[in-house]
């Protein structure tokens, strides 16, 4: 049973330490030309890249701000940084790591999971990966993890051929931005045929004040293979805000499948926008499993197409907004356009203390995705009167011979359950975090063992001194 | 500007509107009305119907039949708005659509952060019986308050495969069971209008 400290505020946010700044390249605040110029330079990239960020550049200063979702006033452009650069090269060991850098992923717990139970790391810290190594015994069966910049370089061909294809840079200010300024990020090709058993996972840090990060993500898993890749992200408290707007691009061949995983644990002052898509060919099955419990504003809404016939998308998504002012705006899109495809969105959010969760989805079926089946499911919790849910379902179909439903629910926790719990000598606080766990239970059991303990635990200290 | 009907406190009232129009409804403590929508013809133009659940313990119920042919649009939404407190709102809209019909509604469920014991409900079931039919439906809910029952619904699809099977089975030829079944799929919130001249005027209208 958790410890009794009435904790009204949550500055339990382990994670919002800070070790000192000791970089090797800080761009000047706020954004121009020139500064995307430098960044491109900084990293000895192709003409043809520098050129797409410069043309992105463009696109951005000329697209307007959404006017929908979450309050994005106020975030001052010009006081970002842009770009830092933390070290001088990538290390493929965590003793070559610089040490005010490595204390940062030991606190976290990174190079120990990387022992234990995964396959390939990549660290990422402010704007570069720091620390990326992938299994021998993956390497040799073909298998492609790096960080984005060295893929850029190593791989020319299928980035370049691939690259912005999925998510175009006039998709949406945000997704502008980064094609502009990206920096970091993963690039993974899986080969025909390959499974991986273990996952791959990626970790982002922000450290310095005033951040922005932009990383860039491009997976590609050929015909019949798999791979499940991990997300995690965390950074200070800082009373500034910080900027987070990431591009994943996902091409799932036929055949193929894909697990992404997030673990988004931004710490209250990070502004998180995010542009993430996949689109799944014939038979390939493409599953987002999305949990957002950080940030001030987060707005990411996962995106399937499923392009090819019998092609399956899922979303699984957790919202957790358990501040004042902390605003998830999450939700998933799916787009069925051949025949015979499936999908499934379960989303599950919670509010208290004076937090809001929105869930924004689409379900799209286009003439000719004759059969497609799907269910979106959203059920909120609202624990206390401050608190606040929405629900935005959009379902448009264009073709007759499909069974489409959407359901939706918000509700308090239910009297009867507390009082069953009660009767069996649980106190009011241990019975509704045992509720809202069991809420949550479906998708959390999705998570690898180790997110799961911390999720259940970050549920049961919002809940405390904030029942009654 | 809208149009405003006031339902009087303590009063009981039924509309039946055979074409959309964008009107405003204010409800009054312990108010009820019965609402019910038979939409046969649809104009290109969109309609806002705002519902505004005033007074506590004020009531509406909103049924809507919806039978799109050839051309015909129906564009509107609706937002209710849960003002006084323990207050009731259930919306359910079923829509068939032939030929290139289509049905585009967004309907917005609104508790704001006193409106304590809410029960909100809202559900968009659509039929499409053409290639060229479409529906586009945006159930939305905005809820600021905890003690509240709020949940909603939609679907899209087709006759039931193995319903027309089997009534085909049974010696009906496949119009004949589109029709029985497009009967079946409105009479299940028929039954829920007690007032009988309603019902029979419905029936007429679908020609069900």
């Amino acid at each position: 049973m958790p410890t009794r400290n009435k904790v009204k505020n949550i500055a339990h946010y382990q994670l919002g330490f800070k070790v000192p700044e000791k970089y090797v390249y800080k761009a000047k605040r706020g954004l121009n030309e020139s500064i995307v110029e430098q960044i491109s330079r900084q990293k000895n990239e192709p003409a043809w890249m520098r050129e797409f960020r410069l043309k992105a550049f463009e696109i951005y200063k000329n697209k307007p701000l959404p006017t929908w979702g979450g309050d994005l006033s106020r975030i001052n452009f010009d006081d970002i940084y842009y770009y830092i650069k933390p070290s001088q090269k990538k290390e493929r060991t965590w003793k070559d790591v610089p040490d005010e850098i490595k204390e940062t992923f030991d606190r976290i717990g990174v190079p120990e999971a990387e022992k234990k139970y995964l396959a390939g790391v990549g660290a990422q810290y402010e704007s570069e990966m720091i620390y990326h190594n992938l299994k021998e015994s993956l390497k040799k069966e073909g298998v492609i993890f790096l960080d984005m910049d060295t893929a850029l370089k190593e791989c020319p061909e299928i980035v370049r051929k691939n690259f912005g294809t999925i998510i175009p840079p006039h998709d949406n200010k945000f997704a502008a931005l980064n094609s502009a300024v990206w920096s970091g990020g993963s690039f993974i090709y899986i080969p025909k045929g390959v499974h991986v058993e273990l996952p791959l996972q990626a970790y982002f840090r922000i450290n310095a004040e005033r951040m922005g990060q932009f990383e860039r993500t491009l997976i590609i898993a050929d015909e019949d293979s798999s791979l499940h890749y991990i997300e995690g992200c965390t950074a200070p408290n800082y009373s500034t805000d910080s900027l987070h707007a990431a591009v994943v691009e996902i091409i799932v061949k036929k055949g193929a499948r894909v697990q992404y995983t997030t673990v988004q644990n931004w710490s209250r002052n990070v502004y998180n926008l995010v542009t993430k898509r996949a689109i799944a060919e014939e038979d390939a099955s493409m599953f987002w499993l999305d949990c957002n419990v950080g940030s001030k504003l987060t707005m990411k809404y996962p995106a399937i197409y499923l392009v090819g016939p019998r092609a399956k998308g899922e979303i699984l998504s957790i919202a957790l907004a358990g501040n004042k002012g902390q605003y998830q705006d999450t939700g998933g899109k799916i787009i069925h356009v051949a025949p015979d495809t499936t999908s499934t969105i379960h989303s599950k959010s919670i509010s208290i203390n004076g937090g809001r969760t929105s869930y924004r989805g689409l379900l799209k079926v286009r003439p000719g995705a004759k059969r497609a089946k799907s269910r979106v499911v959203c059920d909120a919790l609202m624990l206390d009167p401050k608190s606040r849910s929405d629900t935005y379902p959009l379902t448009e179909v264009d073709e007759k011979d499909v069974a489409i439903s959407h359901e939706a629910t918000v509700t308090k926790i239910s009297e009867e359950q507390l009082l069953y719990l009660k009767s069996r000598g649980l106190n009011e606080q241990d019975a509704s975090s045992m509720i809202v766990n069991g809420f949550l239970a479906p998708i959390v059991k999705e998570f690898p063992m180790e997110y799961v303990v911390e999720l259940n635990r970050l549920v049961e200290l919002e809940m405390e001194g904030s029942i009654g | 500007m809208n149009k405003v009907i006031t339902i009087p406190k303590n009063s009981r009232k039924t509309l039946v509107w055979k074409k959309l129009q964008s009107q405003d409804l204010i409800l009054e403590e312990n108010s009820r009305l019965l609402l019910v929508l038979i939409l046969t013809k649809g104009d290109k133009l969109s309609h806002n119907i705002k519902i505004d659940l005033k007074g506590d313990k004020s009531s509406i119920d909103v049924i809507g039949f919806i039978k799109g042919k050839r051309g015909d649009q129906f564009n509107f939404t609706t937002e209710t708005l849960y003002n006084g407190k323990s207050s009731h709102g259930h919306i359910i809209i079923k829509g068939i659509q032939y030929d290139h019909s289509s049905t585009n509604y967004q309907g917005l469920i609104k508790v704001n952060a006193l409106s304590k014991f809410a029960d909100a409900y809202m559900a968009h079931h659509t039929i499409l019986l053409s290639d060229d039919a479409s529906a586009s439906t945006l159930p939305s809910m905005e809820i600021l308050n905890d003690e509240v029952k709020a949940g909603h619904a939609a679907s899209v699809g087709q006759v039931d495969d193995e319903s027309m099977y089997y009534l085909q089975s049974r010696g009906l030829n496949q119009e004949e069971a589109k029709e029985l079944l497009v009967k079946g799929f409105f009479g299940e919130v028929l039954d829920k209008i007690s007032d009988k001249p309603i019902q029979k005027e419905v029936r007429e209208e679908l020609n069900i």
